[in-house]
């Protein structure tokens, strides 16, 4: 046989020894390249993700900033994307997460440690802190998802989903309250008189306090022109007791534009709120007087717009000693009679700028407190009795919402299991 | 005759011919795959250093993001880095890679990323790693050395990215465009006051080169978890009846949260936490009242002044 034509040798096994050897390599780039492009991508969609739950969260801690959930009916277990509404309850609305949709995914299967289903793009929870730790726990699930007391505070905890892939972040939320600078004084306004003739005292501006509070009238133009005063009240029956020593002249307007619209704003957040347009409607009775209590030394405002001559003709109490309220007129008048008590401060913006009584006090209606009216309105006491009983806490409680705010060090971004 | 079988052959002229020029073209082949793989190599390592920086800066992003405010026993420290330098930052970050174990209840862990430029030709980053299971972190180590092997101070030295050239030609050297060329830059140049934080990373993707060619990576945080320490400012006003007006309306919180109040009139509490307070007693003429107003914010930091005044 020619040589050429033997079949001995090893060419075959040869070149199929070198095919697997290059297809093995060809397989292990295949795979590493794979497994590079895998761990990429993983890590594009944790970023993605952590991103998404950022903005979830912040869009909770928002919603929280402008409406505080004070019963559970306002906050439903878990808000999520697929559920986002127009702004029914303490949900972040769709406006206020404007995610693109393509970064969520609609056929992941399974559901996050807390249930909420992987197709959801984003999620939040919000649960009453239990208060034991300063750190976030998995025993806040069971958790309520609001909180009444003042001093409570809500953890917000939030998912974020792209290509199935969650983070979860969490972070302590509490509430901000600043104080209300008002003039610390029995009564403030343009002028003051009362109806009575009789040997009583109506107007105590001295009260349980140690020291008397003053009685500041701004007097700018004087009530009677022809004395040039602006307190009609027989001094010699002691109705204002201790007798008006000093008149300071207090400004124009006590509290600003914007801090109207935030007690507004607060008040439509407590149904404190009054008005004629609906679905409002002016209060009639001492009750609806009553502000929101929000912890045992605060109350929500009651705020009054556009009931022009407002008139309460009820016994009944509003608020507490120990607990006073803060009552916003607007616009319009404000006369309370009956043996109505009001613990608290009435505070009248006067938009109308009347030079007329914005406040009147008749009957046996009695103020523990104190009351403030802007511009050129003045304030009537009436006959039957005091009328007035100044108390400084009624002042010193005055504070005003400034939202809510994620508490310094409370930021977590929880492992998969939290 | 077969020429097969033929006992003619090559002459040594052509045997010679043909192992020269199979030697030139194995030569050429052999060198081109030299170049090849060393290229190849080269390659490898680039992107490798590369992923690697990209990784560090992604770790470094999430540890700055899961940053724990450090706290003593004497309550909440201000800021949230542990130490802020141009070329290193130290801080306490959540261990996610283990669950908490003793009296380490955050679980926290002190990370530090520094950069080794002992070697000028190849500066190393350097991350550090302590744990502990006491309530309370470890002192920070005093060494700034990079790496820090002072026994003690660190349990895990890991070089990270190799091949680092912020600090090649001298610190604060700056880039073309003339930026600084600081491996991390602040928000602010006092630690407590650092809000946020950027990493820039220069790598060298040519070191055969004199003048390396560079890749530049960076990376910003922001420290959600810093907390700042709140001001406090107010004004004693005597009124009438020789009563004094309290008004710290002038105290903030640097991150506009609202703060709480607490006054004092010669040592003692006054029963108030309201900004503005107006005194109870009438004062005796000529007296001194020293007040003392404290504000604190809802991260727990506070802040104090006195005001004396002389009532007239």
């Amino acid at each position: 046989m020619r040589r050429t034509q033997n079949e001995d040798g090893f060419a075959v096994v040869a070149a199929i020894i070198l095919l697997t050897v290059i297809m093995g390599l060809g397989l292990g780039l295949l795979l590493f390249t794979d497994s590079q492009q895998k761990a990429s991508t993983r890590e594009q969609a944790s970023e993605a993700a952590f991103n998404v739950a950022e903005a979830a969260l912040n869009a909770q801690v928002g919603q929280l900033s402008r409406k505080w959930p004070q019963a559970e009916t306002e906050m439903p277990e878990r808000c999520t994307s697929s559920s986002a509404n127009s702004g029914t309850n303490d949900c972040p609305t769709s406006a206020d997460l404007k995610l693109d949709p393509n970064t969520g995914s609609t056929t992941c299967s399974g559901t996050e440690a807390w249930g909420s289903s992987l197709s959801n793009q984003w999620t939040t929870y919000v649960r009453r802190d239990i208060g034991e730790s300063p750190l976030f726990s998995t025993e806040e699930k069971s958790q309520l998802s609001y909180a009444s007391s003042e001093g409570g505070a809500l953890w917000v905890r939030a998912v974020g989903v792209v290509q199935c892939h969650p983070v979860t972040v969490v972070t302590l939320v509490t509430r901000q309250r600043v104080s209300v600078v008002v003039p610390e004084d029995a009564i403030v306004g343009n002028w003051f008189k009362t109806t009575n003739n009789g040997n009583k005292v109506i107007v105590d501006r001295k009260g349980k306090a140690a020291e008397a509070a003053q009685v500041g009238m701004r007097c700018e133009p004087p009530r009677s022109r022809a004395s040039g005063t602006c307190e009609e009240y027989d001094a010699s029956k002691e109705q204002v007791s201790p007798p008006i020593s000093e008149h300071p002249v207090t400004s124009a307007t006590t509290l600003t534009s914007s801090q109207l619209a935030t007690l507004k704003s607060e008040a439509q957040a407590h149904s404190t709120f009054y008005s004629p347009t609906s679905p409002y409607h002016c209060p009639s009775s001492m009750t609806e007087l009553q502000g929101a209590t929000l912890s045992s030394s605060t109350r929500a405002p009651v705020y009054v717009e556009g009931c022009g001559a407002l008139n309460v003709k009820a016994n009944g109490t509003a608020n507490t000693e120990t607990n006073p309220g803060f009552l916003v007129i607007a616009n319009g008048t404000f006369e309370v009679s009956g043996t109505a008590t009001y613990y608290g401060i009435i505070y009248a913006a006067n938009l109308q700028k009347s030079t007329e009584a914005v406040v009147k006090l008749q009957g046996k209606a009695n103020v523990i407190g104190g009351i403030i009216v802007d511009s050129t309105g003045g304030i009537e006491f009436g006959s039957s009795g005091e009328n007035l009983e100044f108390d400084s806490l009624a002042i010193h409680n005055l504070t005003i919402s400034a939202g809510a705010a994620a508490t310094r060090n409370s930021f977590r971004i929880l492992s998969a299991g939290q | 005759m077969n020429r097969v079988r033929g006992e003619q052959g090559f002459t040594l002229i052509e045997l010679l011919v043909t192992m020269a020029i199979t030697t030139v073209v194995f030569g050429s082949t052999l060198s081109v795959l030299d170049v090849f793989q060393s290229n190849n190599r080269f390659d490898q390592l680039r992107n490798e250093n590369q992923d690697n920086a990209r990784t560090t800066l992604d770790r470094l992003s999430k540890q700055l993001r899961n940053i724990v405010a450090r706290t003593t026993s004497g309550g909440a420290v201000p800021g949230a880095l542990e130490q802020a330098e141009d070329y290193a930052v130290t801080f306490q970050t959540v261990d996610t890679t283990k669950a908490t174990s003793g009296n380490n209840t955050v679980n926290a862990m002190r990370v530090r990323y520094c950069l080794d430029n002992s070697n000028d030709e190849n500066e190393i980053l350097w991350e550090e790693v302590r744990r502990w299971e006491t309530t309370e972190a470890p002192e920070l180590p005093s060494s700034k050395v990079c790496p820090d092997k002072t026994s003690g101070d660190w349990n895990s030295l890991t070089q990270v990215v190799q091949h680092v050239t912020n600090r090649i030609g001298g610190q604060g050297q700056e880039n073309e465009t003339g930026e600084s060329r600081w491996l991390f830059v602040y928000s602010a140049k006092e630690t407590p006051e650092i809000l946020s934080v950027n990493a820039n990373l220069f790598i060298n993707i040519n070191p055969k080169q004199t003048r390396p060619g560079e890749s530049e990576l960076t990376s910003g945080v922001s420290l959600r978890n810093a907390n700042r320490v709140p001001v406090a400012e107010f004004t004693a006003t005597e009124e009438g009846n020789r009563t004094v007006r309290l008004n710290a309306s002038a105290s903030y919180d640097p991150d506009g949260l609202s703060l709480t109040y607490k006054w004092w009139d010669n040592g003692e509490e006054l029963p108030t936490t309201s900004q503005q307070y107006l005194t109870k007693t009438a004062f005796t003429n000529g007296s001194t009242q020293k007040f003392k107003l404290e504000v604190i914010n809802p991260g727990g930091l506070s802040a104090h002044t006195e005001r004396a005044l002389v009532i007239k």
